[in-house]
């Protein structure tokens, strides 16, 4: 799986599957809608699909806000497990909130994006997104 | 002049000499024939000294027309003359201390005395410099406290009308922003009417998308609008009693209660007060939409609204059986535009409880929250009750 | 005069304290008399403060009646003194009178006949003063308590128009998403008038995201947070001059920007200023064949700098030359002049929130000219002393 996308608003989640559809490089795509369902996903994993090293995501897209377990705590949750902090994190959301910024930077995030206004951008971004995490940058593991 | 004449008049005026105020007694050819003790201390000229004597002879201005004019008018008969201390300071100066001079009102009448027909002028000083300083401290006092409280009127006036504007500025936003909103949502409804039949289902799943969006946000904005009227003070409602709002409420209510087959129990028996029809509707009929709407999955919710009078004060409350808040959120939910919710299952937005904190604030009242996530939420609304029967917008609420 | 009105008399000769009960017993009111004859007593009476007025002889035994006058003074600001003299001098009246005393009676019997009309005036005096100072301060913390309230609501508005501008984004966006998805996908299966449907909802999105553009940048402007830094006019407006040629490279506009226009300010807010008055002025000299751009300085005084931003494009009437600078007030429609309506809005609150003053002067199809002024601050002390003193 190429991306775990985490994400409770659901026209959000249509256009980010829509814009990663329309890029060069298609991927595969985990949608989660809310916290403690990707919470479960990345943790409960039985040791079959551990060793197949197939089950974890290249890139993990998290919301903040969410109902429930939020953003922050999914975040700091996955940095703190060993066997998932080092699968990038990106931050997507719709807060610019300072507070937020210091908070997820602090927990471990490897990026932090605001969701621009203008669709558009948001595409463009998505994409930027996919291109960096997925085909520039080297990850920890081989995949 | 006799020495008759003096001793009777000094006699006749013996008891002149303990009064408060100058005594002088004038003859025609103005004569001194009595001079108070009073007269002595205040003028420093002893009796010994003045009577016998022309008042001119002290008292040169008296021989001006404005004194000699009203002197003799007396000593003709006529009417009493009187300088009181607003155009005539003194009629014979004194002083207080090296600079001040008494401000008196004198009186001259014509007096007669024995049978003798003549004419005498008696002259009745009396000392009114305290009473002139205290009426002029008072009138500036006073004329200060008018210009102070003009001052704060204008103040009052200038920040009224800051805040005025500042209230257009937000009522300009919510209500500007629909134009392009209408646009938008009248071409999407246009669009699936007409042509929801050509598109495929992808198509039709994109369109319904765009008219569900729309509709968020036209919601936004309704809410926003209400928000603004409220805080407007506009929301000057009427005055109802409260028996009838419930009544009211359950009209309302009973189609949202039929589609999220819920239960709202509203109170049995009403408290007798009257309130403010538009401000009680927002709060009771927000919280209730609330709970109606963060139900359990599966859980048909349930509202009881209670209320009951205390000391003064109607207090209220609103509880559910729903999804809960979580404790970290009690403060921040009643801001403007708090959702904790997705809005996949649940569609309201996030403005309905800053419209009840706004609501209860006007109202002079305070609002309290009780959840446990999971089970259930009571809002709890203290609301002072004016003039023994009435709810209403607080007055010192600027 | 109130009735019982209780004197504190400090007065160590018989006689003389015999002569004060008798002047006050032959006055209408009543008073009664509390008598301390030595400092002891007096500074026992000063303790239990059980008195209305006192009245002092200026030579007590033992010590000075002006340090009775003082220590009144300094307990009970509200209680007047009276000195009684036996001298009568001048001097001492006015050294009575200096120290706080609120009169002076001399020892003779005329004199003293004064007494219960000093004292109904020494009274009535205090009175009117501590009604005044209470008239003074109510309203004094009416006028806070109405800034606190305007404070509070204008705090309220903003986040109210940074929320509302905020959380309208995200609909909006989705609103332009999916139609730009039904555009690529489904072009084919809609025809002409529903692809201009299409069109047209978009373009209303994109005219709604640049004003909530707009009221971001205006609540910005409203925020509270005004740091205090020498700000360069000159270079901000060469810059967003560049900025707006390469925008729109084909378009040949004369440029005339002065010289070292140097303020203090809050450096974002300027800027967003200046580029608003240009890129109006750049917008609205679109129809000229020989457009004219100047930023210059009209006038400098010891306390301000007047700047101005001059074009000659379609100017405007100037009975509007109040309302242009009112939120989503436009003079001109949407297909003439793409706009939002905010941005003097926002110019104005920027320089209001500078203490300064803007104002302008047009001629229709002429050109139009905007004035500002900014106050000269010598340093950061008077700017910060200045923006706290009164609301904003």
């Amino acid at each position: 799986m190429d991306i775990l996308l985490v994400e409770d608003q659901r026209m959000d989640i249509e256009l980010m599957l829509y814009a990663l559809k329309k890029s060069r490089s298609p991927c595969n795509i985990v949608v989660m809608q809310n916290g403690q369902d990707a919470l479960n996903y990345l943790l409960d994993d039985n040791s079959e699909n551990q060793h197949a090293g197939h089950s974890w995501p290249n890139l993990i897209l998290l919301d903040l806000k969410m109902p429930g377990i939020d953003g922050h705590q999914v975040l700091a949750k996955i940095k703190q497990t060993k066997h998932l902090k080092q699968i990038p994190v990106v931050i997507l959301t719709s807060s610019s909130e300072l507070k937020d910024r210091i908070r997820c930077y602090d927990s471990g995030a490897n990026s932090y994006m605001v969701k621009p206004s203008s669709y558009h951008e948001f595409k463009m971004l998505i994409d930027k997104i996919r291109e960096y995490w997925l085909e520039l940058n080297t990850a920890a593991e081989d995949s | 002049m006799t020495e008759d004449k003096l001793k009777n008049v000094s006699h006749y005026f013996s008891m002149l000499d303990y009064i408060h105020g100058g005594v002088c007694l004038l003859q025609k050819d103005y004569t001194v024939l009595f001079w108070n003790e009073c007269l002595e201390d205040w003028t420093g000229i002893s009796k010994g000294d003045i009577i016998g004597q022309e008042i001119d002879q002290f008292y040169p201005h008296l021989k001006e027309p404005k004194y000699r004019e009203r002197f003799s008018t007396v000593f003709e008969g006529g009417p009493p003359a009187v300088f009181s201390s607003q155009f005539h300071k003194y009629v014979f100066p004194c002083f207080l201390s090296r600079k001040r001079l008494r401000i008196q009102h004198t009186t001259v009448e014509g007096i007669r005395l024995d049978d003798d027909n003549e004419i005498y002028a008696f002259i009745a000083c009396q000392d009114v410099t305290d009473l002139t300083e205290r009426i002029h401290a008072y009138r500036t006092m006073r004329d200060q406290a008018v210009e102070e409280v003009k001052e704060r009127e204008r103040a009052q006036q200038a920040l009224q009308e800051a805040m005025k504007e500042l209230e257009s500025f937000s009522y300009s936003i919510s209500h500007d922003l629909r134009a392009p909103l209408r646009a938008i949502q009248g071409f999407s409804e246009i669009l699936a009417k007409e042509y929801s039949t050509s598109l495929d289902e992808v198509g039709q799943h994109f369109l319904n998308n765009v008219v569900e969006a729309g509709t968020q946000m036209n919601q936004l904005i309704d809410d926003l609008l209400a928000y603004c009227r409220i805080s407007d003070g506009q929301e000057q409602g009427y005055i109802i009693p409260l028996q009838q709002l419930f009544e009211k409420i359950h009209r309302q209510i009973s189609n949202q209660l039929h589609e999220q087959q819920g239960i709202l129990e509203l109170p049995g028996i009403t408290p007798d007060i009257y309130v403010n029809e538009s401000l009680l509707m927002q709060i009771i009929m927000n919280l209730i939409t609330n709970g109606l709407l963060y139900h359990r999955k599966n859980i048909p919710p349930i509202v009881k609204v209670s209320c009951e009078i205390k000391n003064d004060f109607l207090l209220l409350r609103v509880n559910d059986n729903g999804i809960g808040i979580s404790k970290e959120y009690h403060e921040k939910i009643f801001e403007v535009f708090q959702r904790l919710h997705a809005n996949e299952e649940i569609q309201g937005t996030g403005i309905g409880l800053a419209n009840v904190k706004k609501a209860t604030t006007l109202l002079g009242g305070v609002l309290s929250l009780e959840s446990t996530v999971g089970e259930g939420s009571e809002f709890f609304i203290q609301l002072p009750i004016q003039n023994k029967n009435k709810i209403d917008i607080m007055k010192n609420y600027v | 005069m109130s009735n019982n009105t209780r004197v504190l008399l400090i007065e160590d000769n018989k006689f003389d304290r015999e002569l004060v009960k008798y002047a006050l017993q032959s006055s209408d009111a009543t008073f009664q008399v509390i008598d301390a004859c030595s400092a002891r007593e007096f500074e026992a009476h000063l303790e239990n403060s059980q008195f209305d007025v006192v009245l002092t002889d200026f030579n007590i035994l033992g010590f000075g009646g002006l340090v009775v006058v003082n220590s009144v003074r300094k307990k009970f600001p509200d209680i007047p003194v009276i000195v009684i003299t036996g001298t009568g001098s001048e001097q001492i009246a006015v050294e009575s009178l200096k120290s706080g005393a609120n009169d002076y009676i001399v020892k003779t019997p005329q004199h003293i006949r004064r007494l219960p009309y000093a004292i109904a005036a020494a009274l009535e005096k205090m009175r009117l003063d501590q009604e005044a100072r209470k008239s003074e301060q109510e309203i004094r913390e009416l006028n806070e308590k109405l800034q606190e309230k305007v404070s509070e609501r204008t705090a309220e508005l903003e986040a109210f128009t940074s929320s509302v501008s905020h959380d309208l984004r995200a609909p909006l966006r989705r609103i332009y998403g999916f139609c730009y998805a039904l555009k690529e996908e489904c072009d084919d299966q809609l025809n002409e008038p529903g692809r201009d449907f299409l069109s047209r909802i978009i373009k209303s999105v994109d005219h709604m995201r640049l004003l909530i553009d707009g009221l971001i940048d205006l609540s910005k402007a409203m925020d509270k947070e005004m740091i205090y830094v020498s700000v360069d006019l000159s270079y901000i407006a060469h810059e967003i001059m560049n900025e707006l040629k390469n925008d729109d490279p084909d378009r040949q506009v004369e440029i005339t920007i002065v010289k070292d226009a140097k303020t203090h300010g809050e450096h974002k807010l300027l800027r967003v200023a200046l580029t608003n008055l240009l890129q109006n002025a750049w917008k609205y000299t679109r129809p000229n064949n020989k457009p004219h751009i100047e930023f210059g300085i009209l006038e400098t005084t010891k306390d301000w700098v007047s700047y101005f931003v001059r074009d000659n494009g379609i100017g405007f009437d100037m009975q509007h030359k109040d309302e242009i600078f009112e939120v989503f007030k436009r003079l001109h429609t949407e297909d003439e002049f793409p706009g939002d309506g905010i941005g003097l809005a926002t110019v104005k609150q920027i320089i209001t929130r500078h203490r300064g003053k803007i104002w302008t002067n047009a001629i229709k199809d002429e050109g139009a000219t905007f004035y500002f002024r900014l106050p000269t601050y010598h340093n950061a002390k008077d700017f910060h002393a200045s923006n706290n003193s009164t609301d904003r």
